[in-house]
């Protein structure tokens, strides 16, 4: 197929942005500001400003810097900060504080080169002053103020796409697109109370790119609501009261209502160290976009939880009881990241738990009830009467006890030992929508964790059977296995000082499971072929080394199904998979990734083969002035041994990102653009399917 | 029409005759009448029609033994006034507009012999309100009429005393003998039992042979078979009985005319539900699928309620992928550009057992978005279109297997090796492949699209709720080295080292002297032997020099959120 290069006007355009931003970030980089601080061999981003914990800095230095990943550092006060750093060009040491901020105060930011033997040497030094958040962006008198805007206008272009006759075409050979990106945080407080919030937004003039097209399609806004979350506290005579608006969590009952991420309202209020309650109501699904604002318009969609804490003892986490009642009722919608069958529900419960630990933290225990009605509330479009409701309990109880605390078996090998056993029980009746807590069935699991020094084993048992009410109409199955995990840094076995470099990290996991149906069930109009007996081995081993900057990877893994159902002894499946991995980190600038992968599996009645093969390889290279170039290659082979399916699959990136600063009437803005050529190749069983595309990209950050 | 005791029999054959040998009969005890009818027990009679218009009548007839009345006329209508009911009244109780049939009989019941009702109706005249009775092959569902007879003291008007005999009468769908299957269109269907949740959906793959083409139409689950329909396999006119229909299904997902070929079924929760109080109550676990195709055969699949069983191939109910944030997955996140992510997972509900095959893959903001076909798990495609799936940057191979539990969470892709440099809207994509199962038949289905985690790289993180009281559970870091109260050489490097956990996307090592935090480093995970380690500067011997120190590790996620902790472990310095 050849290779049709279509460029639009627009693109033209992007291209000419580009060549435009090249020329202006050599400019933005020989304006950086000086430093204010000596001695000193680089300037900042931040000199003479007082900067918010989360901002990013920026590093210039005078002269090309070769330092490598591990031969530099970054000390700020008494806290090395490397792991926020890294270098953008052999001049330019960039810090992103987003996750994990600064620390507050004035304090000496300095770098070091390392050489050789850990001798650290340094480079310079700069007082660095960051704002606490409760006086970034004060103005007088102001306890807390914070509004950070944040804004990225771009766009996006397909410059080019060629196919093979066989391939899907695309609904756009060419485009180009403009897309937006927009935040706002605020924060605002006093002594007694704060006000925070975040708001996120995105844009995209390409309708099935917009964040609610899922539900709107076509009619979905171009620029939309991702997600938001307002919350405010007050804290007064009677305790701390929260509210919360947007994107809110609720629940901590694992089994009726835990970890609900939706949109809606949620209150809290802690009365004192002891005693505290929450409330939420949410949502049914985690939507997105401006359509529902509160994510409480229909009643019919919606999930609310309540919940009360109460710490029996004074000692906090020694003894809290929870209660929490859960009601929610749902129809079947679209939700990002949400894949389901289910119908419109209805489901109301409530739900106790009990945990406590002694003082020294050493044994634990956590005990939990629930119990739920669940109404099924039918499926209109596809002419299905609702099923009748149920209702029913379930419980577990889990309790960890440390038996051994680094107890000094040797000088190098303190043992430690501790074991946990949960037993839950699940009616066939009950279901909630809070929470994930299956049902109809009884399970037992006893786990025993062992660290002997550097090594470390968890040893786990399990059984578990369903068909709780042994109904004679269903089958009961029954499941009972272990699992073993072991831990050897071999190196650190033999000599925890220098360990040798030959000697790899092992791991090993075995177990075995077998999974059947008790023979005392067999409904009506069924027998005993009809009853499953299932074994299945998995093993596993790992080898890893880590040699300077070379790592090295080999992982093997086996997968046995025995059938031993009657009649269909033969039908076993034999899975066994190895794998190898390599990565070598020249430097900070420079890596290079690659892997290669083989597995078989056997259908053992009929002798059947099937083999998948697999190789990748990748290329992170930071360049010249702010550049970066990544690619990946992976090729795989997915075949059968009867020639009923062979699948050659070829899939290449390519990417070359560039960033600048844009400055121009005393602003800088920062920016970006990408040049990115995909290709991919299927060939199965002759039938060729060939993408290709060329894009490229522009951004630029106004806040 | 309403006829009575024998003198009137010619009359009632003459009647017939006009009829398109339609009769209904209705069976039961006499109507007590002295004088007058005042009851009729019982007053609700199952009328069995054939497909097409025709009826299929019992010989018994309707006696009574009524001396007093006079008069009868017979009124069919579909609906009665609202609080009317069958039985006796002194009302017509047919609703206004709902009478399609109306016959004056005018016979003399005045007789001490028990008297005999009968009634025949036309196809004809209940085609005019049930427009499926015409329709081959549709069942009648819970289609029901009313005879009202009305009888009187005096044969000719003003009538006098007029009560009203009021029966309801339901219309059934008959049992006949299945009719042989022709060669062209579907052969066959799955022969062999096909497990399905209880209490809960299921995704099943059905498979289809068919000879030439054929195309799906509706189906329907039901909990028994009309009798001589096979339990699986083809049939020729539709076996579900009608009395047991638990619902009804759309086309089918997956399909594809083929000569092999099948589709991803979904088995809803309300239809699992409905089966399951069935089997409670009857003692029998299995129930039916058909579907109906356009040579006018139908696919029968046994279905079996059934826990999560081992030899089942794998097939998904629900998936779920989110940034792990507490003990909640947001399903949209916003990160600035060089952050490192929250770790990813996904929350699977399936069916059955097996190797779970998958690729993470990256879509980027300048990749070609994916389409509806490239969504789809393998399983539900045929291998054309599975190579004509858009392939993207994969992150990460999944191999894992499943058991037979119905629940498992996939921990997604190292945060690390997400990308994250380049501004624009990210889609993660967990792309699932076929398992092969030791049920013989490939799984891995889902009846849906798959879905996709969506993040934006930006300039602007979060938002972070928790409304929660209680913080999800913090995991334990397992620190290596130095050991508890080491003493620390001066002339040595002193490497920091502990279990890497692959949720934590920064490591905070933190070090307190008297008390009193000295020093502190954030780690970023860099090794790949399963351990983290870091080599302290050589000035940290001195600064511990002769105090009471000790040394712990927090976790953190690429949000900043706390995931863990180590627990503190002394150090014992050189002097």
């Amino acid at each position: 197929m050849r290779f049709q290069l279509s460029v639009l006007s627009t693109s033209l355009a992007l291209a000419l942005g580009i060549g435009l931003s090249m020329g202006i970030s050599a400019n933005a980089l020989a304006q950086t500001a000086p430093a204010t601080s000596a001695p000193t061999s680089f300037t900042a981003s931040f000199s003479g400003k007082t900067i918010a914990p989360n901002d990013n800095i920026s590093l210039t230095f005078a002269s090309a810097v070769t330092a490598g990943d591990g031969q530099f550092a970054v000390i700020v006060g008494t806290e090395d900060l490397t792991a926020n750093f890294r270098w953008v060009s052999p001049t330019q040491l960039d810090g992103v504080f987003a996750a994990m901020p600064l620390p507050a105060g004035t304090n000496t930011l300095k770098v070091y080169q390392i050489a050789a033997g850990n001798q650290w040497q340094e480079l310079g030094q700069i007082d660095i002053t960051v704002a606490a958040a409760e006086t970034t962006g004060a103005a007088a008198g102001a306890k807390t103020s914070v509004v950070k805007p944040t804004l990225i206008v771009g766009t996006k272009a397909q410059l080019a796409e060629s196919h093979s006759a066989a391939a899907t075409p695309p609904i756009r050979a060419t485009y180009a697109d403009l897309t937006v990106q927009a935040g706002l945080q605020t924060e605002h407080g006093d002594t007694n109370w704060s006000l925070k919030s975040q708001l996120n937004l995105a844009g995209s003039s390409y309708s099935p790119e917009t964040v609610d097209f899922g539900n709107q399609g076509t009619e979905a806004p171009k620029l939309d609501i991702a997600n938001y979350l307002v919350e405010g506290s007050y804290t007064s005579k009677v305790g701390v009261t929260g509210v919360a608006l947007g994107h809110v969590q609720a629940g901590n009952h694992p089994l009726i209502a835990q970890g609900i991420a939706n949109r809606g309202v949620a209150l809290t209020h802690k009365f004192n160290e002891r005693f505290d309650i929450a409330a939420a109501f949410q949502n049914g699904t985690p939507i997105v976009g401006g359509l529902n604002p509160t994510g409480l318009n229909d009643t019919e969609h919606r999930l609310n939880t309540v919940s009360a804490g109460f710490e029996v003892l004074e000692r906090p986490g020694g003894l809290r009881l929870e209660a929490t009642t859960f009601s929610g009722v749902i129809k079947p919608k679209l939700a990002t990241g949400v894949a389901t069958l289910q119908d419109a529900e209805e489901s109301k419960g409530y739900g106790l738990r009990a945990k406590a630990q002694n003082t020294q933290t050493t044994l634990r225990g956590d005990l939990a009830y629930a119990r739920s009605t669940y109404t099924p509330k039918g499926d209109s479009l596809l002419n299905i009467q609702p099923g009748p409701a149920t209702s029913g309990n379930t419980w577990y109880a889990d309790i960890g006890y440390d038996l051994l605390k680094n107890a000094l078996i040797s000088k190098d090998y303190p043992l430690s030992l501790t074991v946990q056993a949960k037993h839950e029980h699940a009616g066939m009746g009950f279901k909630t929508l809070g929470a994930g807590a299956a049902s109809n069935f009884v399970a037992d699991t006893l786990g025993l964790n062992a660290t002997l020094g550097v090594i470390t084993s968890q040893l786990l048992l399990t059984r578990r059977a369903d068909n709780v009410d042994n109904d004679i109409a269903f089958l009961k199955n029954r499941s009972q296995g272990y699992n073993l995990t072991v831990g050897v840094p071999l190196g650190q076995v033999i000599d925890t000082t220098k360990p040798p470099l030959w000697a790899p990290t092992i791991s090993l996991t075995q177990g075995r499971t077998r999974s059947f149906a008790d023979t005392a069930f067999i409904p009506s109009g069924q027998t005993l072929a009809n009853l499953s007996d299932v074994y299945a081995h998995n093993q596993g081993l790992g080898l890893n080394w880590t040699v300077d900057k070379l790592t090295l990877g080999y992982q093997l893994s086996r997968t046995l199904q025995d059938n031993q159902q009657l009649g269909l002894e033969a039908m076993d499946v034999a899975d066994v998979g190895h794998n190898i991995t390599a990565g070598y980190t020249l430097s900070e600038k420079l890596s290079f990734t690659s892997g290669l992968g083989t597995r078989t599996s056997i259908a053992k009645d009929t002798g059947v083969q099937r083999f998948n093969n697999t190789a990748q390889a990748g290329v992170n290279w930071l360049f010249g002035d702010r550049y970066t170039f990544t690619t990946s290659l992976s090729t795989s082979r997915d075949r059968d041994s009867l020639g009923t399916s062979d699948s050659k699959v070829l899939q290449a990136n390519m990417q070359l990102l560039k960033q600048f600063d844009f400055t121009n009437f005393g602003l800088k803005v920062p920016g970006q653009w990408t040049l990115a050529y995909t290709h991919s190749n299927n060939n199965s069983l002759g039938t060729v399917v060939r993408y290709q595309t060329l894009n490229a990209a522009l951004s630029l950050s106004f806040f | 029409m309403t006829t009575l005791n024998n003198p009137q029999m010619a009359f009632i054959n003459s009647v017939r005759a006009l009829r398109l040998a339609c009769a209904v009969s209705f069976a039961g005890t006499a109507i007590t009448a002295i004088a007058q009818v005042s009851t009729v027990t019982p007053n609700v009679f199952n009328l069995t029609v054939a497909s097409g218009g025709s009826f299929a009548s019992t010989a018994t007839p309707f006696p009574t033994n009524g001396t007093g009345d006079r008069q009868a006329i017979a009124n069919m209508c579909s609906s009665l006034i609202v609080g009317g009911s069958p039985g006796v009244g002194t009302a017509n109780p047919c609703a206004v507009g709902a009478t399609f049939s109306s016959v004056n009989v005018g016979v003399a019941l005045n007789s001490a012999t028990p008297q005999i009702f009968s009634a025949s109706y036309s196809a004809a005249q209940l085609a005019g309100f049930i427009p499926t009775l015409t329709t081959a092959g549709q069942p009648f569902g819970s289609r029901k009429f009313y005879v009202v007879t009305q009888f009187s003291a005096s044969a000719i008007p003003p009538f006098s005393a007029t009560r009203f005999v009021t029966l309801q009468v339901n219309l059934i769908e008959p049992v006949l003998p299945p009719p042989p299957p022709t060669a062209a269109g579907i052969t066959n269907a799955n022969a062999s039992l096909v497990d399905v949740a209880l209490n809960g959906p299921s995704s099943v793959s059905v498979r289809y042979s068919v000879s030439g083409t054929d195309t799906p139409l509706a189906g329907q689950f039901c909990s028994a078979l009309n009798a001589g329909y096979p339990a699986s396999g083809v049939a020729t006119g539709n076996p579900c009985a009608p009395a047991s229909l638990l619902g009804s299904t759309g086309p089918a997902i997956g399909f594809n005319n083929v000569a092999q070929t099948g589709e991803t079924l979904v088995v809803p929760e309300t239809v699992a539900r409905q089966a399951t109080a069935r089997a409670q109550a009857s003692g029998n676990s299995i129930f039916y699928f058909t579907r109906q195709f356009s040579s006018g055969k139908y696919a029968v699949v046994q279905l079996r309620l059934n826990g999560n069983a081992a030899n089942v191939p794998l097939a998904f109910n629900d998936i779920r992928l989110g940034f792990k944030d507490g003990g909640s997955l947001q399903n949209i996140g916003f990160f600035k550009r060089g952050q490192i992510l929250p770790p990813v997972s996904a929350a699977l509900r399936y069916r059955g057992a097996g190797v779970l095959r998958a690729r993470w893959e990256i879509v980027q903001p300048t990749d070609t978005p994916p389409n509806a076909l490239d969504l789809q798990p393998e399983a539900n495609l045929t291998p054309l279109q599975r190579a004509q799936q858009h392939r993207y940057r994969v992150i990460e191979r999944v191999n894992i297997y499943l058991p037979a539990t119905g629940q498992a969470v996939l921990s997604g892709p190292s945060p690390r090796l997400l990308p994250n440099e380049q501004y624009g809207q990210y889609l993660l994509l967990l792309r699932i492949e076929t398992s092969d199962s030791i049920a013989g038949q490939p799984g891995a289905n889902a009846a849906f699209a798959l879905p996709v985690l969506r993040y934006y790289i930006g300039e602007s993180s979060g938002p972070n709720g928790q409304a929660s009281a209680v913080k999800a559970e913090p995991q334990a870091i397992s620190l290596v080295s130095p050991q508890a109260s080491a003493v620390l050489a001066n002339d040595a490097p002193v490497v920091f080292q502990w279990q890497d956990n692959k949720n934590v996307s920064l490591y905070r090592l933190e070090i307190e002297a008297n008390g009193k935090q000295v020093y502190a480093a954030r780690v970023r995970p860099n090794a790949q032997d399963g351990t983290v380690r870091y080599t302290a500067p050589p000035f940290i011997a001195s600064t511990l020099a002769n105090k009471a120190s000790r040394w712990r590790v927090v976790a953190l996620a690429g949000d900043g959120q706390f995931v863990g902790e180590s627990e503190w472990r002394e150090i014992a310095n050189a002097p």
